[in-house]
């Protein structure tokens, strides 16, 4: 080959790489400082952005056994309802990191997905992590939390069990609504005196409890005593109207309290 | 022989390919160092880069004075100019007391992009001939009444400064806001609102470049850049009927959580899930026959209107794997869904706001068994 086109190419060559970012040719930075840089940038860009989405895709390339990013990558995705997409990285990220993933996961089950039966399964088995110990699911209460569940797939003595366990055996302070979902279960249990003094006990804790008041009135009208129960959901309607009243952000709360049921609870009465 | 001359010619190509590559990557790392004398001048906030291919409108001028003076200016949002002073530092520039380190803003030409995560492209302002001499008392003169394609749209300018932006194809539109604004010998159309308002949700900013009878020319932001956009007036539009469902922000993007129904003071339904139980115990009737279960999920846009559209709906198993559902399920879910009156919008600053919004629905052999949100 000629000399000269050799030392062209050469020249060319050399200039290509010249133009080039170091990094961007993955000749600077090691696998650590690839995830550090990662870790840090993806955080500039929103829950959700595309560009904070395939940063996840690219750590979990990089660093495959790390639940967090599986984890963190589900959130945006379980945020508009794409449990599709979800799923498979929790379950993932549960399966490399019980006891980091379940903290999260056996929470959002409960709460978001709405899927008791595995909630259930991941709250025992996130508990089972450490026996003897109280567990805390994303801030609450693992045994609060079964008492939830147990309630919304209908097996009341089940969740007044765990609630019973939680009031007993917590060190700390009991939720409220420990006692006004423990009432819920007792008036579906047709118990309605044990669901009042356990709406009461609510009431003592939280006097502007609205929830505690307007099942109380139900409780109370079970019981035929209808002026009390008047007196409930009407005392319901001024905190509700007053915007006391148990809400969240990203989801209607269990038995959440809405102006109108009360007054169909009043009409009723009337 | 014939082996040489081979070799040789996969040689020559690959040097050329190496060329090729040579020029383009230096072509495109081939920034403009920023000095003072390439920022002097009046930029115009294009759109501001809200994720991958993604963008916002960011109608804010930007002028770098020679004398060190700054003005910034958002246009037709009621917000005073603001005025400062810039230099050019080392490693920054600094605009009042706020110093913008130059990493973060590239110069191409006459494209300036301002910041790393969420860039904001600004253009500068060049003089239009056609429209240096023009009176700022006949602005309105600008935009001609009637109806005006081009490659990308098909508006229709009405008087009283409301136009019709034409969809699915002429079969209807939506409804929005224009005014033409002046500033420093500029000439811009500035697009926004929504029907009984129009004063919120502005669109990419338009600079005006031409404008007669026949023809009008603007540069705004289309697709992911600048381009020059030009209409052409025609005798007759498409016959189409207002749009059922508009939105107040035609940038909603369902990826930025600021978008979503938990943004602001919560997108709700009048009564909760107790009133939407109560509509679909009224309305729902399970197929007799219908075998299917798993999750629906409906998701949809609240405009700041409390009007709902834009329905989705995704069935999978409690595996979380996307099926099929019996048709009289899922069109039962939809026309119910739709059907559901008393949405009530989130507000953000006080102002109600467009959002996503999603109801998720348990079924059994068909029947409902759990409605949430």
């Amino acid at each position: 080959m000629d000399k000269s086109l050799k030392y062209s190419c050469s020249l060319l060559l050399l200039c290509f790489l010249a133009c080039q970012p170091l990094d961007q040719m993955g000749f600077k930075g090691s696998k650590a400082h690839k995830i550090a840089r990662l870790e840090r940038e993806r955080g500039f860009y929103h829950q959700g952005s595309h560009i904070r989405q395939a940063m996840f895709d690219s750590l979990i390339l990089l660093d495959p056994q790390n639940e967090y990013h599986y984890r963190q990558k589900s959130v945006a995705h379980t945020k508009i309802g794409d449990f599709h997409i979800a799923f498979p990285l929790l379950e993932k990220a549960a399966s490399i990191d019980p006891a980091e993933a379940l903290y999260y996961y056996s929470w959002l089950l409960a709460y978001f997905y709405r899927d008791y039966e595995r909630a259930l399964q991941r709250l025992e088995e996130f508990d089972a992590l450490t026996p003897n110990a109280p567990d805390i699911a994303w801030g609450e209460d693992v045994r609060y939390m079964k008492g939830l569940v147990y309630k919304q797939m209908g097996q009341y003595e089940n969740a007044i069990e765990q609630f019973d366990l939680y009031e007993r055996e917590s060190t700390g302070s009991i939720d409220t609504y420990t006692y006004v979902y423990r009432g819920i279960c007792w008036t579906k249990l047709r118990m309605p005196r044990k669901a009042i003094a356990d709406f009461d006990l609510a009431i003592k804790d939280y006097s502007r409890c609205s929830m505690a008041y307007y099942y109380k009135g139900v409780a109370l009208t079970k019981t035929g005593q209808k002026d009390n129960a008047k007196k409930a959901f009407q005392k319901a309607r001024e905190l509700v109207a007053k915007g006391y009243k148990k809400t969240d952000a990203y989801k209607e709360v269990y038995d959440e309290v809405y102006l109108e049921m009360i007054d169909d609870q009043l009409a009723l009465l009337d | 022989m014939l082996d040489k001359q081979i070799r040789s010619s996969c040689f020559r190509g690959l040097c050329l390919l190496l060329l090729g590559l040579c020029l383009q990557s230096c072509l495109s790392a081939d920034k403009q160092t920023l000095t003072e004398q390439n920022l002097l001048g009046t930029w115009m906030g294009a759109a501001l880069r809200l994720d991958q291919g993604v963008y916002q409108p960011f109608p804010k001028l930007m002028q770098f004075g020679v004398d060190g003076k700054y003005r910034e200016s958002w246009i037709d949002l009621k917000k005073a100019d603001s005025l400062y002073q810039w230099k050019l530092l080392t490693d920054s520039i600094q605009v009042d007391t706020n110093r913008f380190p130059r990493n973060q803003i590239q110069l191409q030409s006459d494209e300036l992009i301002w910041g790393r995560y969420y860039p904001t492209h600004f253009y500068r302002l060049s003089q239009s001939a056609q429209l240096s001499s023009y009176e700022a008392k006949d602005s309105l003169q600008l935009i001609r009444p009637g109806i005006w394609a081009s490659n990308f749209d098909t508006l229709e300018f009405l008087d009283g400064q409301q136009f019709r932006l034409y969809k699915d194809k002429g079969k209807s539109y939506d409804r929005h806001c224009y005014s033409v604004k002046y500033f420093e010998d500029f000439w811009f159309l500035q697009k926004k609102g929504y029907p009984g308002n129009c004063e919120r949700f502005p669109h990419f900013l338009e600079q005006i470049i031409s404008a007669d009878d026949k023809q009008l020319v603007v540069k705004r932001w289309q697709g992911d850049r600048l381009r020059e956009i030009q209409y052409r007036k025609l005798e007759e539009g498409p016959t189409a009927q207002a749009s059922d469902f508009q939105l107040c922000n035609p940038y909603l993007y369902m990826d930025y959580p600021r978008h979503r129904y938990y943004a602001g003071s919560k997108t709700f339904y009048q009564g909760g899930l107790y009133s939407i139980n109560k509509v679909f115990d009224a309305k729902y009737v399970a197929p007799p026959d219908a075998t299917d279960s798993g999750r629906i999920r409906l998701r949809f846009i609240v405009n700041c209107q409390g009007e709902s559209g834009a329905f989705s709906l995704l069935c999978t198993n409690y595996d979380y794997e996307v099926i099929d559902m019996d048709e009289r399920i899922t069109s039962q879910i939809l026309d119910i869904g739709r059907s559901l009156p008393n949405w009530v919008p989130s507000q953000s600053n006080g102002k109600p706001i467009d959002t996503y919004i999603i109801l998720y629905f348990k079924l059994n052999n068909g029947q409902i068994t759990e409605i949430f949100l």
